[in-house]
């Protein structure tokens, strides 16, 4: 009897989804454009737009911002869809603030990354576009101010991050720019010299188009004047000359104490730009393995994301691609290279899936970064696609080396099928449990609200001092019983969107963590010893703990 | 393709050719192909096809020549025209697929072996190829199912055996395809493939010594070429810790791929120029399309189509000597090509060498007996060299292929007076 009741509960347990989808309840009812949604004529009609958490206005609560693009035969004046800032109001729900801040511009919007680029404390926005991006400071009244500077990003950007890398204590800014597109001179499906994939007629590119240069802006801003300088050539980043570039992400892969850059790139090889301490960087992907695939190919590397997910103490990577490939996951070998251990993690069972945003994130809060990966094909009128497909997320199974896809039992949010791209990971109600913020193409937000009763955790906020104010790059380190927990602070990653900065590390059943450090980028190892977990802390360079709050349950 | 297709295909051909009309070009092909003149043969192919379109087996024939010479696309449209006449043709249907493959073309590739495994269910390579087509688009069940049946057809099948053991070790079923790489290889242990793939396999594994083994057996054995044998290479001596040999292995496999990338990157700029060059005709630039086009030559330098547009602008230009050239270039790589005989043929008679362009203009007529331009342009020349009634014959045939053009009219009046 004790055994069926066992067994009865295990399977009621499996079955209970643990993400809901609370935007229509939340009030995240808008429509993110772009393009047609039945038929792309156009690449630039494919790529979707991201999403951030932020908290704008400093109210401890995760605020959204979602980018949107257009229609390429517009709208009627007046109804073009815009950006749009939901300020949290701590209830579950959010209002709509875009027009009060100023931030509810039209125009063909690709991808945001956020970071205090005046270290003043507030959180500011880089916004990517095919057109000119747009740079936005917070002016801590709920509005923001454009201070692009002259000539920033007037190509095709797509995945942007702000990361400190001559750790001068200021932001900088990389910038990936996608194709040098040219709507006039670039072939339709319906013309006279259409692309084709699996024998149907579909849009061109990248494939045949021009690549575009990635961009990295120093921050040479001054109190009161916001400025940046283009440094890509100076710093090396043109080096490898033009590519596909999709997504940035930043990561000290060799933890010498620099951060360094990668870039997913569709099409072709990837870039990892390696910081060589003297504010140039040297592209060493292929030296690295994190170019191209197990097989030596190049892929259309769209997504990326950063973890230890082998709790070995060293951030590992994974990457989204098109159909007919997998995802690769990078195992840092911790000698300055990764291996490819796709395959061997459980992560190669499916090609049939078109990737996009990725995060790790622990869902089920024991320790072990899980992988959530959303997809959606490009062509939505094709046969030989799914256009809409599921999301997936994947269980982490530790000291296994191997993840599990529990999507089916995550719920119906996870399974519904959409042409996703963005994503961005965050507690958006402070419950101690990661949320995840999807883009869907022409579709409303999908904000998954995380329900999962099982462990405890932590959550730290960095607040640099000497370095950057966001903490970005800055790397805290845990010890929970023999486990090693680490998370980076980072602008940017998974698809053209930002996840929260807040550090949040699963505990499993342990109450807190046994000792905890932060390493401040550029700055000192600052010693924490044992914190509690079921809360959030804020962690000030220098002071210690500055502020504690304990989890909204 | 091999010359295998043509010897199926003419097995078969005295039934047909008996009871057509066409035969004795048909059986001339037969012949000059035995002889070993392709070219010729070539011709009498067509000539047959002129005369009877319906047969399969010349349209077999002329794909075999055109696949020896490396004209795949040639190859492909006489295939494609033996499959509209019978679509079920296991001959064309398996010399077509593995064209598509030879240019990665697995999706045009995949419908034909569809229609193969039905046509020819007992064909083992078919199956294979199959198998390889499904694994190359995703297909993994497709793939393992249609490999699984060739193994069964023949269990020592070395393209089965590695393709599934190459298959199952990427889903991560070592236990059954690490055996099945090892049968490969001792099937075919000269075959750099399959050490490629056991090497590839046990990277993956983690077991780098072993992997170095096969990957350095794999570059020796005619793998040297092969940019993945490099870059697993790298891998192995990654995991073995040697920097050195690893930087050499990545350094030779950036050599290798950079050839294959520079090669791509020279096609589509190929295809660019040949865009630009028509742009700049439409416009008049006959110079400027001509050194758009002699850029596009240098890129593409056995594309018969890109020499004849050569051609026919440096006719345009009256550089008759530059156009011979190129027309003749264009002919020996398809010489049963009646437009380039024909263009051949105005070149001579611009160059004023009447007995060249006469043979040049009855070679376009005897490839493509229905263009009156052909009828014409040989009257004209007839008549210079002062055979008129040979030459009124020429207009006459000119005139009743085409009533209504008036030059061609002109012409015949002409003569007659």
């Amino acid at each position: 009897m004790r055994a069926l009741l066992l067994i009865a509960l295990t399977a009621s347990a499996a079955t209970t989804p643990f993400f809901v989808d609370e935007a229509l309840r939340a009030g995240l009812k808008d429509i993110f454009v772009c393009g047609d949604a039945h038929q792309k004529n156009y690449i630039v009609e494919t790529l979707g737009t991201g999403v951030a958490f932020l908290d704008f206005d400093n109210d401890g609560l995760l605020d959204i911002f979602a980018v949107t693009a257009s229609k390429l035969n517009g709208f009627a004046p007046g109804t073009e869809p815009v950006n749009r800032l939901y300020r949290n109001k701590g209830d579950g729900t959010f209002e709509d603030v875009s027009k009060k801040a100023g931030v509810a511009r039209a125009g063909w919007g690709q991808g945001v990354c956020t970071g205090d680029i005046d270290n003043d404390g507030l959180v500011d926005l880089y916004v990517t576009y095919w057109g000119a991006d747009v740079m936005y400071r917070n002016r801590g009244d709920g509005t923001f101010e454009d201070v692009t500077p002259p000539g920033m990003g007037s190509h095709w950007g797509t995945g942007c991050a702000f990361l400190d890398y001559d750790r001068d204590g200021k932001l900088d800014l990389m910038v990936a720019n996608y194709v040098d597109f040219d709507l006039k001179n670039t072939p339709r499906p319906d013309g006279p010299k259409p692309c084709h994939w699996k024998n149907e007629k579909v849009m061109c590119g990248p494939q045949g188009l021009k690549p575009g240069l990635n961009r990295l802006w120093h921050n040479e801003s001054t109190p009161g004047k916001i400025r940046f300088v283009d440094v890509s050539k100076k710093a090396g980043i043109e080096a490898p000359g033009p590519r596909f570039g999709l997504s940035v992400t930043t990561l000290d892969y060799d933890r010498d104490g620099w951060p360094d850059i990668y870039v997913a790139v569709d099409s072709q090889a990837s870039l990892l730009y390696h910081n060589k301490h003297d504010g140039t960087f040297e592209e060493t992907a292929l030296e690295s393995g994190v170019s191209l695939s197990e097989d030596g190919r190049e892929q259309a590397g769209m997504g990326t994301a950063v973890a230890d997910y082998d709790g070995d103490g060293w951030p590992d990577l994974v990457k989204t691609n098109f159909v007919d490939d997998l995802p690769n996951l990078y195992r840092n070998n911790r000698d300055r290279s990764f291996s490819e251990s796709t395959v061997q993690a459980g992560l190669g069972n499916y090609s049939q899936f078109m990737g996009w945003g990725v995060g790790f994130v622990d869902y089920d809060n024991d320790g072990w970064p899980d992988i959530f990966m959303v997809n959606g094909h490009v062509y939505p009128d094709v046969k030989s696609g799914e256009y809409r497909q599921r999301r997936i997320l994947y269980r982490n199974g530790g000291s296994t080396g191997k993840f599990i896809d529990v999507s089916l039992a995550a719920g119906a949010a996870v399974m519904e099928k959409s042409s996703a791209r963005g994503l961005a990971v965050g507690d958006y109600d402070n419950d101690g449990r990661p949320d995840l913020l999807i883009s869907n193409m022409n579709e409303r937000l999908s904000l998954l609200r995380n329900t999962l009763a099982a462990g405890n955790s932590i959550t730290l906020k960095l607040v640099g001092q000497k370095t950057n104010r966001s903490g970005i790059g800055s790397v805290a380190r845990l010890m929970v019983g023999k486990r090693r927990l680490t998370g980076e602070v980072r602008s940017g990653s998974t698809f053209m969107s930002q996840s929260d900065f807040r550090l949040q590390f699963g505990l499993g059943t342990a109450a807190g963590a046994d000792t905890v450090e932060v390493q401040w980028l550029g700055g000192a190892l600052e010693k924490l010893g044992a914190l509690r977990g079921g809360q959030i802390l804020t962690i000030t360079e220098g002071r210690g703990v500055t502020s504690t709050t304990p989890y909204a349950r | 393709m091999s010359a295998l297709l043509l010897a199926l295909a003419l097995a078969q051909a005295p039934n047909q050719a008996a009871v057509s009309d066409c035969s004795k070009a048909f059986a001339d092909g037969f012949k000059e192909y035995q002889r070993k003149d392709l070219s010729q043969a070539l011709i009498a192919f067509r000539a047959a096809v002129q005369c009877d379109p319906k047969l399969v087996d010349a349209h077999l024939a002329i794909a075999d020549i055109y696949a020896e010479r490396g004209n795949d696309g040639a190859a492909l449209a006489a295939l494609l025209q033996a499959l509209r006449i019978e679509p079920k043709n296991v001959l064309a249907l398996r010399a077509a697929s593995n064209l598509y493959l030879k240019n990665a073309l697995h999706n045009k590739a995949l419908p034909l072996l569809e229609t193969l495994v039905l046509a020819a269910p007992t064909s083992t390579d078919a199956h294979a190829d199959l198998a390889a087509v499904y694994a190359a688009s995703g297909n993994r069940k497709g793939a393992e199912k249609e490999f699984r049946r060739a193994l069964e057809l023949q269990a020592d099948y070395f393209p089965a055996l590695a393709g599934l053991g190459n298959l199952l070790a990427r889903a991560g079923e070592d236990g059954v395809a690490m055996p099945l790489l090892h049968k490969a290889i001792r099937l075919q242990p000269k075959s750099y493939e399959g050490h490629f793939l056991l090497g590839s396999a046990l990277n993956r594994l983690g077991q780098f010594e072993e992997a170095r083994t096969e990957l350095e057996e794999a570059a020796k054995i005619g793998g040297e070429n092969e940019p993945q044998v490099f870059y697993q290479l790298a891998r192995a001596w990654g995991g073995l810790g040697k920097a050195a040999e690893r930087r050499a292995a990545l350094s030779r496999f950036s050599e290798l791929t950079r050839k294959e990338k520079e090669d791509t990157e020279l096609q589509r700029k190929a295809a660019a120029w040949i865009d630009e060059a028509r742009v700049l005709l439409q416009a008049g630039d006959l110079e400027q399309a001509a050194s758009r086009l002699e850029l596009a030559r240098e890129a593409k330098p056995g594309d018969a189509t890109l020499l004849f547009r050569l051609a026919g602008l440096n006719f345009d230009l009256q550089r008759y000597d530059v156009a011979r050239e190129y027309v003749q270039a264009a002919i020996s790589i398809s010489p049963a090509t009646w437009l380039y005989h024909y263009l051949l043929g105005l070149v001579e008679r611009g160059a004023n060498h009447l007995a060249d362009s006469r043979t040049s203009l009855e070679m376009a007529i005897k490839l493509q007996p229905t263009e009156a331009p052909a009828f014409n342009a040989l009257g004209e020349v007839l008549l210079e060299q002062g055979e008129h009634q040979a030459a009124i014959a020429a207009f006459e045939k000119a005139v009743k292929l085409a009533p209504g053009d008036a030059t061609f009219q002109r012409n015949l009046a002409s003569a007659k007076q």
